[in-house]
């Protein structure tokens, strides 16, 4: 029926001829085949280039799958072996590997280097809350070889007084040591006298020489940033975080206890590693009571009188 | 005559590069620049930059481009390849210096002696690497510019039957000395990596793998780069792995600092030790990546002449991704030396 409407149509299959030779004269005429020669030449070295190129990538395909698995011939009867090969199952792999990866890092996985990232991110917190004008009180135990051990407590007062009670384990007390005058106090609650603690260092009394380092806000944040070698952090979960510094000179190392809520140090805890006998010996622990500062005019005694009168 | 005027213009060249070898040695001498001289960076990006730069061309196409630098004519074909070995040196040199501060600044992390202060003044110091990078690129910039500038000033006929008359050259996927150049690459880069983590710390050696090696990173990287390049589909020609080691690269080190940020709002500080240890880790296997694969791909395909140039992207790739890898370092550093403050 559609043969029969084709040859009977208006045009007829002699037209529809005629027309296509039209149209090839008509392309003839418009695209002339007048380039010039050395365009001609570069066109036709062009197409040997272009299927020399086909051949070759043919051949080369070939000649790789041939010796991909000319050593392992037993596998080409298996099927799973030229699925692994395939390109969708490299996008498939490809893929998973990105979610995996995602996944692992979202899980909180951690190396050794986010460790120390840790470490050194807490201490430099720490270090900023220590010398962000904090003041506070101490009391401190401290082992002696053979001996009993020794409890400092370290009281401010009032300004530029401070009292340093020095006595054994069952209380009975060996030495009270006062700190007066604007250049021996240790540690005040008004603001502006922090930067006397620097004379801490000039005491000379054996007593005070091992935890010298340790009474002052400002000789801890020194030490920190110039002694201490960060080891590891690790988050308790009653809101302290414990992170581990050790002292290389010294062969020990600290453990400071950390109060997150205020980043402040709470316990420091001094530990001798003794190698030769395999076990660790605690050389003392320092507890800290931080205060929030008071402006002096605060502790003048006519403010106390003003007080007393509201 | 033409033999007498090139030994003259060598001998220039090489009196130019001795006048600045005396400058430098002069500056070094003074010690007023003591803070900006560290011998085994310097040695890192020197060596691996010529590695790299034979790991893709053989001797004596290295000899040629010496011999073009120093104004021998030559076909504008031979210019182009000589122009492109120099267009690799600056490239080589610069990811070097980069992949130098990566290592340097994750290793100053990994060593805790000297306290905070050891720690940020050693994370300051990896920025050296860098510098060196960038000098021996600006030096190598200047052979590059005159060959550039040599071949724009030939008619555009040459060049055309350049393009017409060139044809692929089959070059051997792994050649011997190739295998030698990737050896002594991965030499210098333990060199790197494993001196100075050797039996520095109190708590004894630190393992390289520890710091360098963190899996989701390693994952995201690759992982990202596979699909990139077989999406793209030119995976046989290789062309691609340098754009998709830094694109992903790139979307890794993001993915980083939004978990950072993270971090900062939900103020934990191992959220951010996290984040920033997967930033570094990808910029690490990125510019590793495209250093030891990408790019001798890139040179491979250039100089079978399956393409007469390189790609633009890789071009950017190449120049923009370390770029931006040293400025994440920047933020990175100040992320870690800001702290977080509470209450």
């Amino acid at each position: 029926m559609s043969q029969r409407n084709r040859n009977n149509s208006p045009n007829g299959p002699d037209n529809g001829k005629a027309k296509g030779t039209h149209i090839n004269r008509l392309l003839k005429q418009t695209f002339k085949d007048d380039l010039p020669p050395y365009a001609e030449n570069a066109m036709k070295k062009q197409l040997v280039r272009f299927r020399t190129k086909m051949d070759q990538a043919e051949t080369d395909r070939t000649r790789a799958e041939s010796k991909a698995f000319r050593g392992i011939s037993y596998l080409r009867g298996i099927r799973w072996v030229h699925f692994l090969f395939k390109k969708e199952v490299f996008v498939v792999v490809s893929l998973l590997m990105i979610v995996l990866g995602g996944f692992i890092q979202s899980s909180g996985s951690s190396n050794k280097l986010a460790e120390n990232l840790s470490v050194l991110g807490t201490s430099v917190v720490v270090s900023s809350q220590m010398s962000r004008s904090q003041s506070m009180e101490c009391s401190i135990q401290m082992s002696r070889e053979n001996e009993k051990p020794l409890k400092y407590s370290i009281q401010w007062l009032s300004p530029n007084l401070s009292k340093i009670q020095v006595e054994e384990s069952d209380n009975t007390p060996l030495k009270t040591i006062w700190l007066s005058g604007e250049d021996m106090v240790i540690a005040d609650h008004v603001a502006d006298t922090l930067r006397k603690e620097r004379h801490l260092a000039q005491f000379s009394d054996p007593m005070l020489q091992p935890i010298v380092g340790y009474l002052a806000p400002k000789e801890l944040v020194e030490r920190m940033y110039g002694e201490w070698q960060l080891i590891q952090y690790q988050k308790e979960e009653c809101g302290l975080g414990i992170f581990t510094v050790a002292l290389p000179n010294e062969r020990a190392i600290l453990e400071v206890t950390v109060d997150l809520c205020t980043y402040l140090p709470v316990t420091i805890k001094k530990i001798l590693s003794a190698e030769e006998r395999d076990e660790e010996i605690l050389v003392f622990e320092v507890r800290y009571t931080w205060n929030i500062r008071l402006s002096p005019e605060l502790l003048s005694p006519q403010s106390i009188k003003e007080s007393q009168k509201a | 005559m033409t033999r007498t005027t090139n030994s003259k213009k060598i001998l220039v060249v090489f009196a130019r590069i001795l006048v600045v070898c005396c400058l430098v040695f002069a500056v070094i001498l003074s010690g007023k620049f003591t803070d900006l001289m560290s011998g085994p960076d310097f040695i890192f990006v020197l060596l691996g930059g010529v590695t790299l730069t034979l790991m893709s061309f053989s001797f004596k196409e290295i000899g040629l481009a010496l011999k073009h630098t120093s104004g021998r004519p030559d076909s504008a074909e031979e210019q182009r390849k000589s122009g492109y070995f120099w267009e690799t040196a600056v490239r080589n040199f610069w990811m070097m210096g980069v992949l130098g501060s990566v290592i340097s600044f994750v290793i100053a992390l990994g060593n805790s002696e000297g306290g905070i202060f050891g720690i940020a003044t050693r994370m300051s110091a990896s920025y050296l690497s860098a510098v060196y990078g960038m000098i021996f690129a600006v030096i190598c910039t200047v052979p590059a510019s005159k060959i550039s500038g040599i071949l724009n000033r030939q008619s555009k006929e040459e060049r055309q039957n350049v393009l017409e008359e060139s044809e692929d050259i089959n070059i051997p996927f792994l050649k011997f000395e190739t295998v030698i150049w990737y050896a002594l690459f991965i030499f210098v880069l333990g060199w790197a990596i494993f001196t100075p983590l050797m039996g520095m710390a109190f708590e004894g050696p630190i393992k390289p793998q520890d710091l360098f090696l963190h899996w989701p990173s390693l994952l995201v990287v690759l992982g990202g780069t596979i699909a990139i390049t077989f999406f793209v589909g030119n995976a046989a020609a290789g062309r691609f792995f340098t754009v998709g080691f830094a694109l992903t690269g790139f979307l890794a080190t993001l993915m980083g600092f939004v978990q950072a940020m993270f971090g900062f709002s939900s103020r934990g500080i191992q959220e951010i030790a996290a984040a920033i240890t997967f930033i570094l880790s990808s910029c690490f296997v990125a510019l590793l990546g495209m250093m030891l694969v990408g790019n001798p791909l890139e040179d491979r395909s250039v100089k079978a002449g399956r393409g007469q140039k390189p790609l633009t992207l890789s071009r950017i790739a190449w120049f923009v991704f370390p770029l931006v890898v040293l400025i994440l370092l920047f933020f990175t550093f100040i992320l870690i030396v800001t702290p977080i403050q509470k209450g």
